[in-house]
C-alpha cells in the first residue's frame, strides 16, 4: 500500500464516520513528513475496579495534613462516580512497513498511562489469551511518530500479510477489514455500517 | 418539593501531554522562576467525559483549541519549586486571591464579554524533575455562599420543547462564538424554534417587559439527575449581581447535557431559587471561598502520579532496545529466547580493539551487564581502532582502559551494567605476576556466566582459561593474526567432575608447549598487534554471534559443534583468511594433556592453588612437566627422527 492508497481510504472511512457520527477526525499536520496524516478518535471508559489497583495512599506526599474546613454544604458528593479512562486511536501510515498502523494511548485522569498489564485486565478474556498467544502479542510501547510521545502500537510487521489475504477477494475498504480484526482486540469497536458498500449504506 | 441544590464538583483530568508541555517549560523557560502562567482548560458535556476539566498540551498556548465540542475554561498554572513551598503556601489564601479575581470579572462585566471566566481554575503543582513525579491539586473557586434550593425535579428537556425547537436550539448554539457556548440564554419565540442568545443579551433581555418565555443556559459537565454542574454555581453569581430579584422569584435554567441533536434530549431544565434561610451574607463570609478538589482518598489534599515510566529518558531507552529485539523474535525467529541474554553477566579480559567491539556488540543483543579488565591506559593511537574511546580520553597519559569503556557503555546506553577493573593478568614465566591478581582474576570469573579472552597475547589467556575451565564458564577467545583471525569456543565437559564425556578443546588444545615470554625478544611490531583494522572488528563480531547462538542451545556451553540452536551452526571455532576472504570451521576435541584445561591441570590447581601458580608463574616448564608434556616431546622428537630416516630411505631408493 502507498501514501495516496491510505489517505484514500482513510477519506472513505472518515465519511462513512461522520455519517454515522462514529466520532474519528483526520489531523493532518502542516509539516512535510509523511506520518503526518492520521484517523484519530477518543473515547472515555470507565475504569474496572481490576485495573485500578494502585494504592494512593502510599504514593501521595507523606503526612502533610490535610485541610478538613474546606468543607462546602453546597457541593454534591461525586466520590462514588467510577474513574474513567481515556483512549485514544490513531490509524496511520507506516512508511517503511507500507501497511496502515494502529496506535493507541490510554490514560487516567492524573496523565498516568495504563500499563501492559492494566490494558490486558481490561480486555476480554478471550481477547486477552488472543493477545498474548498469537499475532495479537506485539503490542509494545514506543515513541509517537508525530507526537514523540509513548504510545501503544500494535505492530505491522504481519499487516502486509494480512491485507495480501484479505485484498484479493473482498470490495470492503481495506482499511475497515483490517481495522475491525485487529482494533477489536484492544476495544476498538467498528460499526457494520462501514462494511457495506457505499451504494447500499446510502439508501 | 423543593431540595438544596448541590452542585457536582468538576473532576480534573490531566492528559499526558499536559505534563510533557509542563516539564519541558520548567527546564527550557522557567527554570527556577515561580510565575504563574495562564493555562486553558476544557470541559464538555457528559455525553463526552462527564465531570471531567481537562488540560492537555494545548493548554499553554497563547489561544484556546478549537475543538467545538468542547468549553473553554480560563485557568492559572501555578508551579512551586520545592515539595516544602508547595506544602507551605496557605492554601485559603490562595483560593480567596483566585475567588476574588473571579468576583472582580463579574462586577467589572468582563465576564459579559467572555463568559469563559466564570469556569475559572487554577492549579499548584510541584514538578519533581529527576524522579518524573508531579505533585498537584486542583482548584475550581467559587463563593461559598448563598445556598440554593431546586423548585420540584428538573424536567427533561424534550418535556418542555419541542423536537423542531430542540433542533433550533442545537443549530443556534453551535454557531454562537466560541467563547459565549459555555453559559447563554435562550428565547422561545414559537413553537417550532428558539434563539440562542449570549449571556449579555440574555441579561438585557430580562428587563424587557415583553412576554416572551427566557431561559438561562449553559452546557453542563454533570451527569447526575438532580445536580448541575459545576459551571452553573458561578453563573447565578453573576445573576445575582446583575438581577437578584430573578433568584427570589425562581429562574429557569437550561443544563445543555448533550452538544448534538442525538444527545441533546438528556438536557435538564432546572427551576432555582435562591434558599430562604440562606445564612446571611456577612463581610467574612462574602470573602470565604470553596472549590479545592478532593484527592483519591476523598479528602482535601494534592493528588500525586509518578511518570517514570514515559518520562525518564532512561526507561524509555530500555524499551526501544528491547524492542528491536523483540522485532526479530516476532518476525523471524519465535523460538529466540532474549530473557537469557538479557540476565546474563560478561567479564572481557582486554579492553582495547577487541574488547570495545565486544562490548558494542553485546550491548546491541541487550546484554547489559559488562565488567572490562584491562591494566593499559588510552593511548593516542587507540581512539580510532578502539570504539569506544575518543580523543580526549587520551590526555594526561591517558584513562585506565578498563574504567574509560564501562564509562562509555553508560554514556551510550544509561541502562548499562558496566564496570572497569585495573588488573594485569598474571602469566606463566612473567615474574611480575602477583597472586593477589590470580586471586582477583579468580572471584571475578566465579561472579560472571561468560568470559572473553580478549588479550593480545597467548601466555595471559593460561591463567583465564583455566579458571574457566576449573568453574565449567562459557568461555570464548578472540585472537588476530595480520589478517587472520581465530574465534573458539572453550569445550566444557558434560559431566561435572571433568572427566569423562565428549569434550571440545580450549584455546591451548593444540598446542603441545607451555606458554612462554611471547613478548621477549619481539621487535615493537610484533609486540603491537600489527592487524589489518578489519580484521578485529570481523573477530569481535563472530565471538559475540558465537555466544549468542550457544546460549540458544539447550546445552549452552557443553553443546558440540555438531549441533543446532534456532540461530543455527554452533561451531567449534572459526578461522578466517581475509587475504582470501575465507573463513573455515575447525572442530578439534580436548587434549588429555593440555597445559590449561586438561583434569590434572585443573587438580592441581585444586590442590595447591597458589603454590601451584607461583612456581607456573617462575617456570612455565613445571607445566609440561605435569601434563606428561615433557615425555610427549621426547617421543616426538623420536618419531621425527624416525621420519627424517624413512623419508632418507625413500630418497635413497630414487
Amino acid at each position: 500500500m502507498d501514501l495516496p492508497t491510505f489517505k484514500e481510504q482513510c477519506e472513505r472511512f472518515l465519511s462513512v464516520s461522520d455519517r454515522i457520527k462514529d466520532g474519528w477526525t483526520i489531523i493532518q499536520a502542516n509539516s512535510l513528513s509523511t506520518c503526518d496524516f492520521y484517523l484519530k478518535k477518543r473515547i472515555s471508559r470507565i475504569l474496572n475496579v481490576e485495573t485500578s489497583n494502585s494504592n494512593p495512599e502510599e504514593c501521595e506526599p507523606g503526612n502533610e495534613p490535610e485541610i478538613t474546613d474546606f468543607e462546602d454544604p453546597s457541593s454534591e458528593d461525586t466520590s462514588n462516580f467510577p474513574e474513567t479512562v481515556t483512549w485514544e486511536y490513531h490509524v496511520m501510515f507506516s512508511e517503511s512497513y507500507g501497511v496502515p498502523v494502529l496506535y493507541f494511548n490510554c490514560w487516567k485522569n492524573d496523565g498516568s498511562i495504563l500499563r501492559y498489564e492494566e490494558i490486558l485486565s481490561w480486555l476480554h478474556s478471550e481477547m486477552k489469551s488472543q493477545l498474548i498467544e498469537n499475532r495479537w502479542q506485539s503490542i509494545t510501547q514506543q515513541e509517537h511518530p508525530v507526537l514523540g510521545r509513548p504510545f501503544y502500537m500494535l505492530h505491522p510487521c504481519k499487516t502486509a500479510e494480512y491485507l495480501n489475504l484479505i485484498q484479493k477477494e473482498s470490495s470492503v475498504n481495506p482499511l475497515v477489514s483490517w481495522l475491525s480484526s485487529f482494533g477489536g482486540a484492544i476495544g476498538l469497536n467498528i460499526p457494520l455500517n462501514y462494511g457495506v458498500s457505499p451504494l447500499v449504506g446510502e439508501q | 418539593m423543593a431540595s438544596n441544590l448541590l452542585f457536582s464538583p468538576f473532576v480534573s483530568s490531566i492528559e499526558p501531554s499536559f505534563w510533557h508541555k509542563a516539564a519541558q517549560l520548567k527546564l527550557e523557560t522557567d527554570m527556577l522562576q515561580e510565575v504563574p502562567r495562564s493555562v486553558w482548560g476544557y470541559y464538555s458535556s457528559p455525553d463526552v467525559q462527564p465531570f471531567s476539566l481537562s488540560v492537555d498540551y494545548s493548554a499553554f498556548n497563547v489561544d484556546p483549541e478549537n475543538e467545538s465540542n468542547r468549553q473553554i475554561a480560563c485557568g492559572v498554572y501555578l508551579n512551586k519549586n520545592t515539595i516544602e513551598s508547595f506544602k507551605a503556601c496557605d492554601k485559603k489564601e490562595l483560593l480567596k486571591t483566585y475567588g476574588e479575581e473571579l468576583l472582580k470579572n463579574v462586577h467589572s462585566g468582563a465576564v459579559l464579554d467572555n463568559p469563559s471566566l466564570l469556569s475559572s481554575f487554577f492549579v499548584l503543582t510541584f514538578a519533581d524533575l529527576k524522579k518524573f513525579n508531579f505533585y498537584y491539586w486542583f482548584a475550581f473557586p467559587s463563593p461559598a455562599l448563598p445556598a440554593y434550593r431546586n423548585h420540584g425535579k428538573p424536567d427533561n428537556l424534550p418535556e418542555i420543547l419541542s423536537d423542531s425547537q430542540m433542533r433550533s436550539l442545537v443549530n443556534g448554539h453551535s454557531v454562537l462564538p466560541k467563547r459565549q457556548r459555555g453559559f447563554f440564554g435562550v428565547k422561545v419565540n414559537d413553537t417550532d424554534s428558539v434563539e440562542v442568545i449570549t449571556l449579555k443579551q440574555y441579561l438585557d433581555l430580562t428587563k424587557s417587559n415583553e412576554d416572551f418565555k427566557l431561559y438561562l443556559g449553559f452546557v453542563d459537565s454533570s451527569s447526575y439527575p438532580e445536580s448541575p454542574g459545576w459551571p452553573l454555581r458561578n453563573l447565578l453569581i453573576v445573576i445575582k449581581h446583575y438581577c437578584p430579584s430573578l433568584l427570589e422569584k425562581g429562574i429557569d435554567v437550561i443544563a445543555l447535557r448533550g452538544v448534538n441533536i442525538h444527545s441533546v434530549v438528556n438536557s435538564l431544565v432546572f427551576q432555582i431559587k435562591l434558599q430562604e434561610s440562606s445564612p446571611k451574607i456577612t463581610d467574612d463570609s462574602a470573602s470565604s471561598f470553596v472549590g479545592w478538589e478532593k484527592n483519591n482518598r476523598g479528602k482535601y489534599g494534592p493528588k500525586f502520579v509518578d511518570l517514570s515510566g514515559i518520562m525518564d529518558p532512561t526507561k524509555l531507552a530500555e524499551r526501544a532496545v528491547s524492542l528491536n529485539l523483540k522485532l526479530m523474535k516476532w518476525r523471524l525467529l519465535p523460538s529466540l529466547d532474549l530473557d537469557v541474554l538479557k540476565s546474563i553477566k560478561v567479564l572481557l579480559l582486554g579492553a582495547g580493539t577487541l574488547g570495545c567491539a565486544v562490548a558494542r556488540n553485546l550491548m546491541a543483543w541487550g546484554i547489559h551487564r559488562i565488567t572490562f579488565v584491562d591494566s593499559g591506559r588510552v593511548s593516542y593511537s587507540n581512539p580510532v581502532r578502539q570504539s569506544l574511546f575518543l580523543h580526549k580520553h587520551c590526555a594526561d597519559k591517558g584513562e585506565l582502559k578498563a574504567k574509560a569503556a564501562a564509562n562509555a557503555l553508560v554514556e551510550i546506553y544509561p541502562g548499562s551494567e558496566s564496570e572497569g577493573i585495573e588488573l594485569s593478568i598474571p602469566m606463566p614465566n612473567h615474574t611480575t605476576s602477583d597472586l593477589k591478581s590470580a586471586e582477583v582474576l579468580d572471584s571475578l570469573i566465579s561472579s560472571h556466566d561468560v568470559v572473553f579472552l580478549l588479550t593480545d597475547s597467548r601466555e595471559s589467556r593460561w591463567l583465564p582459561t583455566l579458571l574457566a575451565a576449573g568453574k565449567r564458564k562459557i568461555a570464548i577467545t578472540a585472537a588476530l593474526g595480520f589478517d587472520s583471525y581465530l574465534v573458539l569456543r572453550h569445550g566444557i565437559p558434560l559431566e561435572a567432575d571433568g572427566e569423562g564425556g565428549a569434550k571440545l578443546g580450549c584455546y591451548f588444545c593444540n598446542d603441545i608447549t607451555a606458554p612462554g615470554n611471547s613478548q621477549a625478544d619481539r621487535t615493537l611490531d610484533q609486540q603491537c598487534t600489527v592487524t589489518r583494522p578489519g580484521v578485529s572488528s570481523i573477530a569481535a563480531s563472530l565471538a559475540v554471534e558465537l555466544l549468542v547462538s550457544l546460549l540458544q542451545h539447550p546445552l549452552k556451553g557443553c553443546a558440540d559443534s555438531k549441533e543446532d540452536c534456532c540461530l543455527g551452526f554452533v561451531p567449534h571455532s572459526i578461522r578466517g583468511f581475509l587475504a582470501q576472504f575465507q573463513q573455515m570451521l575447525p572442530s578439534t576435541p580436548a587434549f588429555s594433556q593440555c597445559i590449561a584445561c586438561s583434569p590434572a591441570v585443573l587438580q592441581e590447581y585444586r590442590k595447591r592453588g597458589n603454590d601451584f601458580l607461583q612456581e607456573v608463574f617462575k617456570n612455565s616448564k613445571h607445566l609440561e612437566e605435569l601434563t606428561g608434556l615433557t615425555q610427549l616431546h621426547s617421543k616426538t622428537e623420536e618419531a621425527d627422527i624416525w621420519e627424517y630416516s624413512d623419508e632418507e630411505a625413500a630418497g635413497d631408493s630414487t
